[in-house]
């Protein structure tokens, strides 16, 4: 019966003809704080989708489960799914951990797959053939961190990062990437939820950095207020885009944002304004969804599914197969994809391409999920 | 050096601001309360709401936050400890988390899990001290958390509610056949518990910003304060809250962040060890 069903995946998912999308999403638990931005990503890539007539005609239906944030969980309720009905098009989870999880059943399944995370076994197409990710690899941001620094022309760096696991793998790499680059590197590390961070920027400030890189999963604000405590406010801070999740700017005072930059993802930046970025607020705006965090986390929902579609209006197919080496193939143009105009996947590596998506901002109000900042 | 200790003050100050109504209650209750420092995470977000978000008064925003601080731990007494007080469990240890969780929940579901601004208190400005600098409400909050500590060992050395107090938690049954009142005292223990957490809420806020995981980052630590200094004591709480703010930032400025939990907690191994009762707590003599 179950193989019956994935045989026919991709045909009849819904009773009525319908394109069924199955979301596992963490709606609760530890993805609770970013997962419904990306759930009304993916919901403005369907509504675009429906609006210009469907998936080869088909209508495009969204089924959300909410998955707690629990690998586990995600991976009952998409068996549970796909012994009722397999899907047509599977969202593996907001989460890495859920994605390796649910990907290893949409695999054996071969159904399409496609998910935000960006552990790099995810990218992995010799694991993963039919799964996709607008995740881009941390190793892009670090070596888009060491190009900068080194064009600013700044030699001696501090890297300080949070003790827990995104920020010591944060900080590995950028250590490593600036290493390569020829740059002296300094690091310090602070407990993640510190309500002050004296002592380890005391520390830093021994090395003398010209520039230091921070890193914050928790909240950014003692890091930079601590700055000023130790004295180092003549000191560039520069941001990894873990800073730009949010805003920093009714949280901080006027000293507190001097010399402080951040990397963000160029789709936050109010001057961002490609095709697709002007349709994902359109979307939004349409569905009465006003972004509250920054605008990559609704893109990371919207470009994969818009990719998929572009892939499968220029095969004429939802055969797997031949949508995979589409995907890969960046072809199709029927959808404008917001984040790049390509995502960068190759037969090799299904994680996003870094490639011309960030962008160094000042500290700036969000609004709608973008920075304002001046031209 | 001196940056290092000022940065330990402030820090074990806000520990005492947040011990000092779990020790009020546990000396007029016996029981231990885990919701006060969610008490003051709910008093920081009033600070944003009525402060920042309303444009209100310093003076506005501290009562609005001392009488909701006041009404949770009244709230909490009746839900979380009445039921489980003097049966000889300490059920309280878990109602009063349980307490605590629901109050995170609840700032979740008002402001969001986002940070939220807090308006300085006097100022965010940063001073040079002895060569050490710190904020101007950095050194509010040691003046608040030292006025707040002799304050509540005054009353519960010369008044008639505090002495009463210190009787219950000398001896509960005598206290009881003594004449005291101790529902009534219960209560108005947990009520100006909740106040002070509450009003500490503003003050604290302008250093931890207005965060729903603050909770559960400063009370471990506070009750860390309260044990080394001595269970029930305030000159205890003082002392403790300032040695062992200074004895982390000093670690975490000298050794590095990952020594600062090893350091902490292997001096209340040596505490327990040598005084198990705190450096100011008391031992009680039992005739068998």
């Amino acid at each position: 019966m179950l193989t019956s069903a994935c045989a026919e995946s991709g045909d009849d998912a819904g009773d009525d003809g319908a394109f069924v999308v199955y979301a596992s999403v963490g709606l609760s638990g530890g993805d609770s704080g970013f997962a419904p931005s990306i759930e009304a990503g993916i919901e403005a890539a369907i509504a675009e989708i429906n609006e210009n007539g469907g998936l080869l005609g088909r209508e495009v239906r969204l089924e959300t489960d909410n998955n707690e944030s629990d690998p586990t969980k995600a991976v009952s309720l998409l068996q549970d799914r796909i012994r009722d009905s397999a899907p047509d098009l599977v969202w593996a989870g907001t989460a890495s951990s859920e994605s390796l999880a649910l990907q290893s059943l949409t695999t054996r399944e071969e159904i399409m797959a496609l998910n935000n995370g960006s552990a790099p076994e995810l990218g992995d197409a010799s694991l993963f053939p039919y799964a996709f990710s607008a995740g881009v690899r941390l190793q892009s941001a670090a070596e888009y961190l060491a190009t900068t620094v080194v064009d600013e022309g700044y030699q001696n760096i501090g890297i300080i990062a949070g003790d827990d696991p995104a920020g010591e793998a944060a900080m590995s790499l950028y250590e490593d990437a600036f290493e390569d680059a020829g740059l002296d590197v300094a690091t310090e590390s602070y407990e993640a939820e510190a309500v002050e961070v004296d002592g380890p920027l005391a520390r830093l400030a021994e090395s003398d950095p010209d520039v230091v890189i921070f890193n914050s999963t928790y909240q950014a604000e003692p890091v930079l207020k601590s700055r000023i405590k130790v004295g180092m406010e003549d000191v560039p801070f520069i941001g990894d885009v873990s800073t730009t999740i949010r805003s920093l700017d009714e949280t901080l005072n006027d000293a507190e944002k001097s010399g402080v930059e951040l990397m963000s993802y160029n789709v936050n930046a109010s001057t961002a304004d490609s095709p697709g970025v002007t349709n994902l607020l359109a979307s939004l705006d349409a569905a009465g969804e006003t972004p509250e965090t920054a605008l990559y986390l609704y893109a990371l929902g919207y470009d994969p599914i818009l990719a998929y579609a572009n892939a499968v209006e220029s095969v004429g197919s939802t055969d797997v197969t031949e949508v995979r080496a589409a995907m890969e193939a960046g072809e199709g143009d029927t959808y404008e994809l917001s984040l790049s105009d390509d995502p960068g996947w190759s037969e090799t590596d299904h994680l996003a391409s870094g490639e011309g998506r960030f962008t160094i901002i000042p500290v700036a109000p969000l609004v709608a999920g973008q920075f304002q900042i001046a031209e | 050096m001196a940056t290092a200790l000022l940065t330990g003050l402030v820090l074990g100050s806000i520990y005492i601001l947040v011990g000092s109504g779990i020790n009020l209650v546990r000396i007029a209750t016996g029981a231990f309360n885990f919701a006060q420092a969610a008490v003051v995470m709910v008093g920081a977000f009033i600070a944003y709401e009525f402060g920042v978000e309303r444009g209100h008064s310093t003076l506005i925003v501290i009562l609005v936050a001392a009488a909701v601080g006041a009404v949770i731990g009244v709230v909490t007494e009746f839900v979380a400890i009445r039921p489980v007080a003097g049966k000889g469990l300490h059920g309280e240890l878990v109602t009063t988390v349980g307490a605590s969780t629901i109050l995170t929940g609840l700032v979740v579901v008002i402001w969001g899990t986002e940070v939220r601004p807090v308006a300085p208190f006097v100022s965010d400005d940063v001073v040079s001290i002895a060569g050490g600098r710190v904020t101007v409400d950095g050194l509010v909050i040691i003046g608040v958390a030292i006025a707040t500590c002799l304050g509540l060992w005054a009353w519960s050395r010369l008044t008639m509610t505090g002495l009463a107090a210190l009787a219950l938690s000398e001896d509960r049954d005598a206290a009881t056949l003594r004449g005291v009142n101790v529902r009534y005292l219960s209560i108005l223990a947990m009520a100006a518990a909740g106040a002070i957490g509450g009003a500490a809420g503003p003050i604290i806020g302008t250093q931890t910003l207005a965060v729903s995981t603050v909770a559960a980052v400063v009370i471990l630590k506070s009750f860390l304060v309260l044990i080394v200094g001595g269970m029930g004591s305030f000159p205890g709480l003082l002392v403790g809250g300032l040695a062992i703010g200074s004895i982390e930032a000093g670690t975490v400025r000298y050794l590095g962040s990952e020594y600062s939990t090893f350091m902490l907690f292997a001096l209340l191994l040596v505490v327990l060890m040598v005084r198990p009762q705190g450096i100011f707590g008391q031992t009680h003599e039992r005739t068998v």
